[in-house]
């Protein structure tokens, strides 16, 4: 997403179209993206928390991210509730819908792209495929 | 699947104000079925899974033991389980393998500032076993404890063959005061709120867990109950 500056350039940050990835494998300290992408099915109420990575990072100086969820015919936001959002930023409340907001002061993204760990709540029960 | 939005997922750069668009390409989470195995947390130390995943009455210096239980565990050779909680208020004492596992063997658990992982594996071939004890956990409560904490299972993992597998995360939470009305204070009216539910057990219509201290509403709750006003009393 390219900005107008005031100046009249067009510019990107930092983080314009570096990969993010979601792992389903939760780590100790330092975080480490294990590049897991399975969960087994839910049943209603089971909890399952992601990491969330930002790659290739040369810089990293960030006040807020938006994680947002595709969401056609609602299949997500029937099927789950954002909790809560626990990293270089933390929210407060769960998220709305698909998305979640987060920010506060300046943080440093450091090697591997940290972001933070989202916590899902299963609304139904999560069906799964071979 | 569920996939995160190109163009609405965004990250702020502090240094230029660009509000930039990720790169959502890789970023799926799928959820199949087959190769699951799960897991159960349980507070009460008796044998067997009562899934107990609360309790309350926890106290300062206390060691607190948390049962982890395994389910579909057939053909499984070990398992890596890893915790989560905060270290202000319990520290990892302790791990020891479950019964589930034959000539069982374990190294040496990790531990940071707020998490442990430990393992187990079994050297006598794959389990031919349903379900059963995967391993005892112990915690220590600390002087810095209050109110009420969380003891996360983050990461379950087995392998299977030559499979990875996880299951979905479980939590417990640990409650410290002993107190039925809300005012902070255990007093005559717990006691009266504990005595109309005497007696009930999980299978009860109108069981409240807040009300069982050890795995029943029952005499050994009282005696807790007990304690715990004569202490405040002592102490007020």
């Amino acid at each position: 997403m390219l900005w107008a500056g005031l100046s009249g350039h067009v510019f990107a940050g930092a983080f314009e179209d570096k990969p993010i990835f979601l792992d389903a494998q939760i780590s100790g300290q330092p975080p480490v993206n294990d590049g897991r992408r399975t969960f087994p099915v839910l049943t209603k109420d089971d909890r399952i928390l992601i990491e969330v990575y930002v790659e290739n990072v040369a810089r990293g100086l960030t006040s807020g991210v938006t994680i947002s969820f595709e969401d056609e015919n609602l299949e997500f936001s029937s099927m789950f509730q954002i909790e809560s959002f626990d990293g270089v930023f933390s929210s407060n409340g769960s998220g709305r819908g698909s998305s979640i907001s987060i920010g506060g002061n300046p943080a440093s993204i450091r090697s591997p792209g940290f972001l933070g760990t989202l916590t899902l709540k299963a609304l139904q029960n999560v069906p799964g495929i071979r | 699947m569920i996939k995160l939005r190109a163009g609405s997922t965004t990250e702020f750069d502090s240094e230029t104000g660009a509000i930039d668009a990720l790169d959502v390409a890789e970023a799926t989470i799928r959820f199949v079925t087959g190769q699951a195995f799960g897991v159960e947390l349980d507070l009460d130390i008796t044998a067997g899974n009562q899934k107990r995943a609360v309790r309350n009455g926890v106290a300062v210096g206390e060691t607190v033991e948390l049962q982890v239980y395994g389910e579909a565990l057939d053909l499984m050779v070990g398992v890596i389980l890893g915790f989560d909680f905060d270290s202000t208020m319990v520290a990892f004492e302790a791990f020891i393998p479950g019964t589930v596992f034959p000539g069982v063997q374990t190294i040496a658990p990790e531990i940071t500032v707020r998490s442990v992982e430990v393992t187990a594996a079994t050297f006598g071939g794959a389990l031919n076993i349903t379900d059963g004890l995967l391993g005892r956990v112990f915690f220590t409560v600390l002087d810095s404890f209050t109110a009420s904490t969380v003891i996360r299972l983050n990461t379950a993992e087995l392998l299977r063959s030559s499979e990875f597998v996880t299951a979905v995360p479980r939590s417990v939470t640990l409650n410290g005061a002993i107190d039925f009305d809300g005012n902070n204070i255990p007093d005559f009216r717990d006691f009266l709120l504990f005595a109309s539910h005497f007696g009930e057990t999980l299978t009860s219509p109108n069981f409240d867990i807040r009300f069982d201290l050890d795995g029943r509403v029952g005499f050994t709750d009282f005696i807790i109950l007990a304690a715990a006003i004569e202490a405040t009393r002592e102490g007020s």
